[in-house]
């Protein structure tokens, strides 16, 4: 610890504390202490219905998640989950990037289209999940007009087997803005003079990416991935939008926030189950998330 | 002269080069239209008339008529709900990003004790488990429940990746300036709001955009923590005109674009720091 | 065109502005004002889902009650229909809500063979304290005593007072659709897939579901379950004690009704959403829709003046078995314990029970009315008759299956274009495996 130049000798060392403390006391008291309570909670009855008192379990809910009959049904939402998981961070960002890579130079009016593909990121989940109700609206909306002159019949957002990869794709569509611009603002930062070197030794178009830029790319991609990772624990606003409560739609960040007020297809809320769902998405993205973030980490080292 | 070889294959570069360049202008412009499309959908059909938009829905507009846009705004109330929306934004992304230069600082100067720890803490708080059942016995124990402070205390607490951003950002600032200013009798907090501020501006741009979308776009805590119409913001205030009238969509596409559109006004203007705020600090991380 | 949407824009970009800055120099409501004389004036808190003819009814209500009662302002909240079991937790808990909505739709608690089974939420929280009892006011007299004692009764005491019941099995159809094509009211099912067909060739989709919200798709496998089972509550305790499988073939022929029933319905149901479907029923796009007879209102509004009719889904063979309705009492009205206008509520409550102003709530929902004496709705009359006959739906006496797997009961929503099943034998003996899961 360094000593703080500010001050007196007898207040040296205590204001530092007194910044630290209010955000420190609003963090902890708002987030970190009712995620480590989840925990706990994960092992009782808790409800949620009020007055209606709560004991512990054990394992009780745990079973119940895993292996009880409805585990099955359970496992699809892991999976679901995963597949959300694997779409935010690989696909949204391959899409970040070859968007960014187009937008980056070489074309007029790039800065307009920048704008339009983060427009979305201003817009807001309510008037996204509301423009696109309205454009795959199975009876007449355009997209079903186009799909059915081409003979495809779909109840699109209602389909129970393409419902949810046509809400991953409006999640992509409302958030590669984002990854994209940290995307270019990595490739800005690649000096010129190293891609002219490499066209001047020879190199096309995919040996520059590859050697050149893809390398120097390394903290944009590592901060996409980590943005990825994490936001799929929190991005289930969009689903809730489009699709509510559906068994076929939910995703695990979903089902706890479901299950946690009676907003599924279950009406009674069950807080104590919810919290099991919680630390259980919680063990893989923890099993997930830092593997490959070391990973990710070693390589940018290593470059 | 005009067909020696090496003026063919200069030319037939050429050519490859404008194809080149015509595709990606197409694929540019493609990706426009996916963009734009259901915006000018959503306008086309705030302006029909519910019966025309039921006959044919596709259809551009015949007879515009801003009825909807008249009757939404008298059934909703959206000016409340994006007053309200651009003050808990306001409020708890300027709240929480100034609360992470607080923590920042003494982190990456390493004047608290135990500054690794906190680091850490605050690192090992981007994964943990969601609380939603939690947080709220806990908002209900507090009397916070229904309260506009209390949901703006709680959106500021989300303070995410901020701290460290900025702690990271700080690494980089020579420490010297430090010393010189206490030396010239600075104290701790103004030298923080003095120096400290301007100097990190890029990274606390970043923070506080990444924090504002993260508010603006809250429906779920909107939902569970507030009630009274007046203080909604408008993630639910639409949505609760939609589960109303969402029978109607030429009158419910109106009430969308009536949030919409000022947004997009606002966005024009201040594209540039937006967009450019939005990432000015990150890349150093 | 282009200057049309710039101005259009423009004027709303201005009517924000101006009403925002207006909203912000005032919250919503104003503070509660004294009266003449001085008295101060209580503001009761009552919370309901969104349905417009019910809410429209309620706010004209409470306009009369301020009228006579001008110490006492009623404030109601509205929250779409998916959130008002959370709302409704939620503010009790804050101890923020004096009037509570509260659906009790499974009666009683559960009986002695459901083992598994999850406890009834509306003996759970009455047990717990949150509501105040209300077996000594003069105003529950006034309701009949069964409807009472289905919705209303936990341990012998009166907890809640009723708006009215529904039917829930029945097929709303177009009149003159039918007319031009001289076709009849189906009585048993044959004739039902005949009208269909005949529909069907004539190029028109026959029926329509709002299937995007999901359970507006079973509302027609519940009726079908409903006409092929003479005892539901018989059939509940069979399924559990296990003398019934869902494998045996009388009740495999509900799935395959349904899913009958699902290949007449228009293409892509599953997307439409159920707000929109009455829409669609009125402006003949379809010749008839299954949905509760709570919904005729609101389908008067969407096309005034259409004709149509309402008859109990012909799932059975025998037109005998399908004469009568299903259906249950809807929601009804409770005191919370924590509110401190528990006097105030009570009155209200009181003024609601009086037959001058139940009976305009009864005409603006089309209920079939829980006290004698009320005029309905033209359309409810037309089915009044049958009030007397109602049994209780399905979804009001089964014990859902806890642990169970997902298909666990009678699962419609398995059944193709919902689901993956196109042969009901085989989705049958998943459930039967589903339900066996449980242990």
């Amino acid at each position: 610890m360094n000593q703080s130049p500010f001050g007196t000798r007898r207040t040296r060392e205590l204001v530092p504390y007194l910044g630290v403390a209010p955000g420190l006391l609003i963090f902890l008291l708002f987030t970190f202490l009712p995620a480590c309570a989840v925990l706990v909670f994960s092992f009782t009855n808790l409800s949620g219905v009020p007055n209606v008192g709560w004991e512990f379990v054990g394992w009780a809910n745990y079973e119940r998640f895993l292996f009880s009959g409805e585990s099955a049904a359970n496992l699809q939402v892991i999976e679901r989950t995963l597949v959300f998981m694997a779409v935010l961070v690989v696909v949204q960002n391959a899409v970040a990037l070859a968007v960014a890579l187009l937008l980056n130079r070489g074309i007029r009016g790039a800065s307009f289209f920048r704008a339009v593909v983060f427009l979305p990121v201003i817009l807001g989940v309510t008037v996204i999940g509301l423009v696109w109700s309205l454009v795959l609206d199975p009876v007449g909306g355009p997209v079903s007009g186009v799909l059915n002159s081409v003979g495809i019949d779909s109840a699109l957002l209602g389909d129970t087997t393409w419902g949810f990869a046509i809400i991953m794709a409006i999640q992509l569509w409302s958030a590669v803005g984002y990854s994209m611009i940290i995307f270019l603002s990595g490739l800005q930062s690649i000096p010129a003079e190293l891609i002219e070197a490499a066209t001047a030794d020879g190199a096309n178009l995919w040996q520059r990416f590859r050697h050149v830029t893809w390398p120097l790319l390394a903290p944009a991609v590592n901060a996409n991935v980590l943005i990825g990772i994490i936001g799929s624990l929190k991005t289930y606003q969009l689903i809730w939008v489009l699709a509510g409560g559906r068994d076929d739609t939910v995703t695990l960040p979903l089902a706890v926030f479901l299950r946690s007020f009676g907003l599924s297809s279950d009406p009674t809320p069950d807080q104590g189950f919810a919290s099991t769902l919680s630390v259980v998405q919680f063990i893989l993205i923890a099993c997930i998330a830092l593997p490959t973030m070391a990973i990710l980490r070693r390589r940018e080292v290593q470059l | 002269m005009t067909s020696s070889p090496a003026y063919r294959t200069r030319t037939a570069v050429a050519a490859a080069q404008r194809t080149l360049k015509a595709a990606h202008y197409l694929v540019v412009a493609l990706i426009a239209l996916v963009y734009l499309f259901p915006l000018f959908y959503l306008a086309n059909t705030s302006l029909k008339e519910s019966a025309d938009y039921f006959t044919d829905p596709v259809a551009l507009v015949t007879q515009p008529t801003l009825h909807n846009f008249t009757a939404a705004w008298e059934m909703g109330r959206f000016g409340g709900y994006v007053v309200n929306s651009v003050i808990y934004t306001a409020a708890a992304a300027g709240l929480g990003t100034l609360l992470s230069l607080l923590l920042a600082y003494p982190i990456a100067r390493n004047y608290v004790r135990g500054s690794s720890v906190l680091y850490g803490l605050f690192v090992a708080a981007l994964f943990l488990p969601l609380s939603l059942p939690i947080q709220f016995q806990l908002m209900l124990a507090l009397g916070l429940y229904n309260t506009q402070i209390g949901y703006v205390l709680l959106m500021t607490s989300e303070l995410g990746i901020g701290p460290f951003l900025i702690a990271n950002y700080l690494r980089g600032v020579p420490q010297e300036l430090d010393q010189a200013a206490a030396v010239d009798g600075c104290g701790y907090f103004r030298f923080v709001f003095q120096f400290v501020l301007p100097m990190s501006r890029p990274a606390l741009v970043t923070v506080f955009v990444l924090h504002a979308i993260g508010v603006w776009n809250d429906i779920v805590f909107a939902t569970i923590y507030l009630t009274d119409p007046g203080s909604l913001p408008i993630t639910r205030g639409l949505f609760a005109f939609y589960g109303e009238y969402g029978n109607d969509w030429a009158l419910l596409s109106a009430a969308v674009m009536i949030v919409a559109l000022p947004l997009i006004v606002v966005y024009i203007v201040l594209q540039r720091y937006i967009v450019g705020g939005a990432t000015a600090g990150a890349l150093k991380s | 065109m282009n200057r049309r949407r710039l101005l259009s824009g423009a004027a709303a970009l201005a009517a924000t502005g101006l009403t925002g800055s207006m909203a912000a120099c005032g919250p919503g409501q104003g503070p509660a004002a004294s009266t003449p004389t001085g008295g101060k004036r209580t503001a009761l808190r009552m919370l309901m889902h969104v349905a417009a003819p019910m809410n429209k009814a309620i706010e004209e209500l409470n306009t009369k009650f301020t009228k006579a009662n001008p110490d006492i302002d009623v404030e109601v909240a509205l929250v779409p229909t998916a959130q008002i079991t959370n709302a409704r937790n939620t503010r009790l808990a804050a101890k923020d809500v004096d009037i509570v909505e509260v659906s009790s739709f499974l009666g009683g608690d559960v009986p002695g063979y459901a083992t598994k089974a999850a406890a009834n939420p509306w003996g759970t929280t009455i047990r717990a304290g949150n509501f105040v009892d209300l077996t000594d006011q003069p105003f529950v007299k006034r309701f009949y005593p069964n409807t009472l004692e289905y919705t209303a009764t936990v341990d012998g005491k009166i907890w809640s007072v009723p708006t009215g019941s529904v039917f829930l099995t029945g097929v709303y159809y177009n009149k003159s659709i039918f007319a031009s094509h001289n076709l009849a009211v189906p009585t048993t099912w044959p004739e039902f897939v005949a009208v269909c067909e005949t529909l069907r060739a004539a190029g028109l989709a026959p029926i329509t579901i709002g299937g995007k919200d999901g359970w507006p798709a079973d509302m027609p496998g519940n009726a079908m379950i409903h006409a092929l089972n003479p005892d539901l509550k018989l059939l509940d305790e069979k399924l559990w004690t296990g003398a019934a499988k869902l494998t045996d073939r009388h009740l495999v022929e509900v799935l395959v009704r349904t899913k009958q029933y699902y290949d007449f319905t228009e293409k892509n149901f599953m997307g439409i959403a159920y707000a929109t479907a009455p829409a669609r029923f009125a402006s003949g796009a379809v010749a008839m829709m299954v949905d509760g007879s709570y919904t005729a209102p609101t389908i008067d509004q969407a096309k005034p003046a259409f004709e149509y009719g309402y008859f109990p889904l012909p799932g059975s063979d025998n037109a005998a078995d399908n004469t009568e309705f299903g259906g249950r009492p809807d929601i009804s009205f409770a005191v919370a314990a924590a509110s401190p206008n528990v006097e105030a509520a009570q009155r209200w409550l009181d003024f609601y029970s009086m037959p001058d102003n139940y009976g305009p709530v009864v005409q603006a929902t089309g209920f079939l009315p829980a006290q004698d004496g009320i005029t309905t709705t033209p359309f409810a009359d037309t089915i009044a008759a049958r009030a007397a006959t109602m049994k209780m739906a399905w979804t009001s006496v089964f014990h859902p299956r806890q642990d169970a797997g997902k298909f666990a009961g009678f699962p419609f929503h398995g059944i193709a274009p919902r689901g993956a099943y196109t042969d009901m034998s085989a989705l049958a003996a998943q459930a039967q495996t589903d339900w066996d899961a449980a242990g």
